[in-house]
């Protein structure tokens, strides 16, 4: 027996394996004795006081691979450990890097929470949950997102890496696409042009599936939905598996059905606001090491009732309805008819994607989608003097078919570089088969962007460039003579941000851009008369392009018991089109009606979105999150309408314990607060904005384990005080109040048939 | 597996149904539809006749013409904006007949009869603009207040029970209006299961504003 030598040390230098930089905080942990200690800011280290042995040192660094190295001490030693980055491209299995988006974006995941509470609903109300996110509504069965106040053209939306291409350019058009589809959404605030294409002038929402299993299994997961209000039901199942002999192929098929009925106010049902869907996609997947293909089709069908009372004949009318206090088309009686005036769409895509490596650290992708979108919209009356008239045959009817074609090169790190290149190409075409309101017309666009990213450990520079053309053939009738112009833009738009991570805590991002879209058919060619508004649009084919140049800066920090998120952002737009209220009433034969031109401006639109979360004790957290915005007409020294108005939210979550039987339960209430848009433009309105309002809500989930089989159940209430109100950016606020109480009941099942692993 | 068969069925059922698609309704784009296939109303004239030669008056028929129906061009009165104003003698009884059509089509599509087929879902309306009924019951009498103008439906529906239509009406004037113009709506709304005689039910299908003055 000898007395234990304590006094060796061990000591060296920490640096990134790909580019030599010395990393700061890098924590080394030497698991025997249970000490942890931090590089300095020249990545140096020194355990002092060791004692002769074995030990298993951990080296972790917030980018880098968690690192053990087992260390023989028996004097005083040097250890230099070069980290590798925490991609796996040495994996056994294809995996291909999720991390393709701009990470000097402001990119906000949606929480499972918010998701699973919208389960259901429309896909707009996911993704309110983040702060900055609104909708422009059509009472609660149509939902366009509004990303800082900004929709329709102005965001782009990425189903699984297509841009969805529908009939966008009316309020009333919802996105054609099924939420239960998408395991993750994200929400790219501020101009994500340069990676998705130049009309991303606002921001872009992604929608990803989840991975196709990459083990030999069967699984799959069933959600049941109920809602009081619309006495709504809702199914959707999910079940993919992993083929054992054939090696690589994976597959999944999804489908939803849904049918809700007429929806409550707190007064009285709306006449004729049931809704039917129908929706199914199906993959199939082949991935080997260094090549993969996917095969994915989807199908979405609904047919949505439009409130019938919405459905008017000249302003007299609005003014009428506006001024009494119940719709004429409100009911005492509940129903699940879906009757005229009613919307019927289908959309359907068909995608396939492949991806090459190209080398240890690069890849390419080819990924070409076809589109076809029908959206048929029957009135709520067949016309007078057609006695022959096919009452099956929708009278406005809009199809539009869309072939894309993308290219994408990415790269991982060369030196400190990663970066993206990729070009891309649409042909659209348009046609009308009912009454006339937008041309019929072709549209080919290509453009090509280059990403660059400096990737450090503390900070991230990135500068991105992309130029696009469009080419816009239309064709249409004026006075019986057939009109086709031919208009073509091309510009350039550019990206520039930084990503500096002060700490493991603490991450501040900044980006500068520009984008611009070019004017959309309707812009241009639109004149006709809007039954649900009361109002003639006419389109102005002088309009040109529309630039904007936005700033956005973003500051996150996770502490234990405070997460705080905070963004601010001003757009600059330079012949932002909207539509202006002309100063006389056009006469028809209907009688006057007010008409709005579509016009430019100069506008700045800033605001700050904010989001806390205080986990106060270990089972209750508090969460504030609100937006503010403004949105000023610059060159008419006014306000741009139908802009969200200022809100906060508030809510208190109690989480239990886990125990034998349940796990993951909790109990919320949340208090949402919106205010009045007091920030309107004169003259530009049939009625004053409604009132501020006040809502309460509630939530409940569980997840029990009853023997190897896990259940979620959760129950949901939302204007849990059936309280009467109306919303800015709600078309129907004009006829009808917004919906009362609802509760909604959802229960998940995961389905685990076969699984190899276990 | 009874899931996994349940959701197989659920899932090949859903793959059948296809988006339905008309092989011949592909986009093409040299083939844009003449927009004027759906209702389109452009003309209202409205025929005012003494009741005992029978003659139209001065003026008559007061035209209304918005030449593509609402939205696209802008519609006016016919020859000239004067023709909104409709001259009538005091103490005098007239009979009126309102004329509909729809002068895109070729021939002329009159849009009057077909009211009159659908009579019991549409009604004509006459006021100053307040929308206002003196008696939405059998004799159907709108009183024009202000310039003491008294008009009576001069026809019923065929719905049961029978309502008036008001496409042909009687108008009474009383005493001169001394050089005042009175305001003079015709509406006629269209109100398909929901008529009941009196104006606020269903939405309009024409609206025009004449100007009344009794000499």
């Amino acid at each position: 027996m000898y007395a234990q030598d304590c006094s060796f040390s061990l000591s060296g230098k920490i640096t990134d394996q790909d580019n030599g930089e010395l990393l700061e905080f890098s924590v080394l942990h030497i698991k025997e004795i249970n000490v942890s200690i931090t590089t300095n800011e020249k990545g140096l280290y020194t355990f002092g006081n060791l004692c002769k042995g074995n030990y298993t040192l951990l080296i972790t660094h917030f980018g880098c691979e968690d690192t053990t190295i087992y260390v023989s001490i028996e004097k005083n030693t040097k250890l230099n450990i070069k980290m590798p980055h925490s991609f796996n491209e040495l994996s056994e299995v294809d995996i291909v890097e999720k991390s393709v988006l701009n990470p000097t974006q402001t990119l906000e995941k949606v929480e499972q929470e918010d998701i699973d509470k919208a389960k259901g609903k429309t896909l707009a109300d996911a993704l309110k949950g983040n702060s900055g996110i609104t909708s422009l509504n059509t009472g609660a069965t149509i939902s366009k997102p509004m990303i800082h106040g900004l929709q329709g053209y102005r965001i782009l939306i990425l189903n699984n890496g297509i841009r969805q291409e529908g009939q966008q350019w009316g309020n009333e058009h919802a996105p054609e696409i099924d939420p239960f589809m998408a395991k993750n959404i994200s929400i790219v605030k501020g101009a994500a042009s340069v990676r998705y294409g130049s009309d991303a002038i606002a921001g872009a929402i992604l929608l990803e599936s989840d991975d196709l299993p990459d083990t030999a299994s069967v699984t799959g997961e069933v959600n049941l939905v109920g809602f009081t209000n619309g006495r709504a039901g809702v199914a959707s199942g999910i079940l993919q598996g992993n083929f054992d002999r054939l090696k690589g192929f994976a597959w999944r098929v999804q489908g939803t059905l849904k049918r809700s009925g007429d929806m409550a106010t707190p007064e009285y049902y709306l006449k004729n606001t049931s809704t039917a869907e129908k929706n199914f996609s199906y993959t199939l997947g082949y991935h080997r090491k260094k090549f993969g293909a996917e095969f994915f089709y989807s199908q979405f069908n609904t047919s949505i009732g439009v409130f019938s009372s919405s459905h008017i004949g000249n302003l007299s009318d609005l003014q009428a309805a506006f001024n009494s206090a119940k719709p004429q088309d409100s009911l005492a009686s509940f129903s699940y008819t879906i009757g005229r005036p009613y919307q019927d769409i289908a959309h359907e895509l068909i995608k396939t994607k492949v991806h090459v490596h190209t080398g240890l650290r690069s890849r390419l992708y080819i990924t070409g989608a076809w589109q076809y979108n029908i959206r048929k919209e029957y009135d709520k009356h067949k016309p007078k003097n057609l006695l022959n008239y096919d009452s099956t045959k929708a009278d406005l009817d809009y199809r539009i078919t869309s072939k894309t074609l993308d290219l994408m090169w990415e790269h991982d790190n060369i030196r400190s570089f990663r970066g993206m290149f990729g070009a891309s190409y649409m042909n659209q075409m348009n046609v009308y088969l009912g009454r006339f309101l937008i041309p019929n017309f072709v549209n080919n666009t290509w453009g090509a962007f280059a990403i660059e990213r400096f990737v450090r450990h503390r900070y991230e520079l990135e500068v991105g460039v992309r130029y696009d053309e469009k080419y816009l053939h239309s064709y249409y009738y004026l006075s019986n003579v057939l009109q086709s112009p031919f208009l073509k833009w091309k510009n350039v738009s550019a990206n520039s941000g930084a990503n500096v991570k002060f700490s493991k805590d603490l991450n501040w991002l900044t980006n500068i851009s520009t984008a611009w879209r070019a004017p959309a058919v309707n812009e241009l060619y639109s004149n006709g008369l809007h039954h649900g508004t009361a109002s003639i649009e006419k389109g102005d084919t002088n309009i040109r392009m529309e630039r904007c140049y936005s700033f956005i800066s973003t500051l996150s920090m996770r502490k234990k018991f405070l997460d705080a998120d905070v963004s601010v952002y001003s757009n600059y737009f330079d012949g932002f089109i909207y539509l202006q209220p002309g100063s006389t009433p056009e006469l028809t034969i209907k009688g006057a009606f007010p008409v709005f031109y579509y016009r430019q401006t100069d506008a700045l639109i800033s605001g700050l979105d904010y989001k806390f979360t205080a986990r106060l004790h270990k089972q209750v957290s508090l969460q504030l999150k609100g937006m503010f915005i403004r949105s000023q007409d610059l060159t008419n020294n006014t306000w741009i309408s139908l802009m969200p108005s200022d809100r906060a939210e508030a809510s208190l979550k109690y989480s239990f314990r886990d125990s034998k039987l349940t796990k993951k339960t909790y109990i919320g209430t949340g208090l949402q607060y919106v205010n009045k848009q007091w920030r309107v433009p004169q003259n530009g309105d049939y009625a004053a904005a409604p009132e501020a309002y006040y809502l309460v809500g509630m939530d409940a989930s569980t997840t029990l384990q009853l023997g190897k089989q896990e259940i979620t159940i959760a129950i949901s209430l939302s204007n849990l005080t059936n309280k009467k109100y109306r919303d800015y950016l709600d078309r129907l606020r004009y006829y009808s109040d917004a919906v009362g109480r609802n509760i909604q009941f959802r229960l998940n099942i995961p389905l685990i048939i076969y699984d190899k692993k276990n | 597996m009874k899931k996994t068969i349940l959701f197989a069925l659920m899932a090949g059922a859903l793959l059948f149904a296809a988006c339905k698609k008309d092989k011949k309704e592909e986009p093409t784009p040299s083939n844009p539809v003449n927009p004027n296939e759906s209702e389109v109303i452009t003309t209202m004239k409205v025929y005012i006749k003494d009741s005992v030669t029978l003659l139209n008056i001065p003026g008559s028929p007061f035209i209304f013409k918005d030449p593509d129906g609402d939205g696209g061009t802008a519609g006016g009165f016919l020859p000239t904006t004067a023709d909104s104003i409709i001259s009538l003698s005091a103490n005098t009884a007239y009979l009126a007949e309102i004329i509909l059509l729809d002068e895109t089509k070729t021939p002329v599509d009159s849009i009057s009869n077909a009211v009159k087929q659908e009579s019991a879902e549409h009604m004509f309306f006459y006021n100053n603009g307040d929308n206002t009924f003196s008696n939405s019951a059998n004799p159907y009498i709108a009183l024009l207040n202000g310039s003491g103008i008294r008009i009576t439906y001069a026809d019923l529906d065929s719905g049961s029970p029978q309502r008036g239509l008001g496409q042909k009406v009687w108008i009474r004037t009383a005493a001169a209006t001394s050089g005042t113009q009175y305001p003079f709506k015709v509406t006629l709304r269209h109100q398909p299961g929901v008529k009941d005689g009196s104006f606020a039910p269903g939405e309009t299908d024409v609206e025009v504003r004449y100007k009344v003055i009794v000499n």
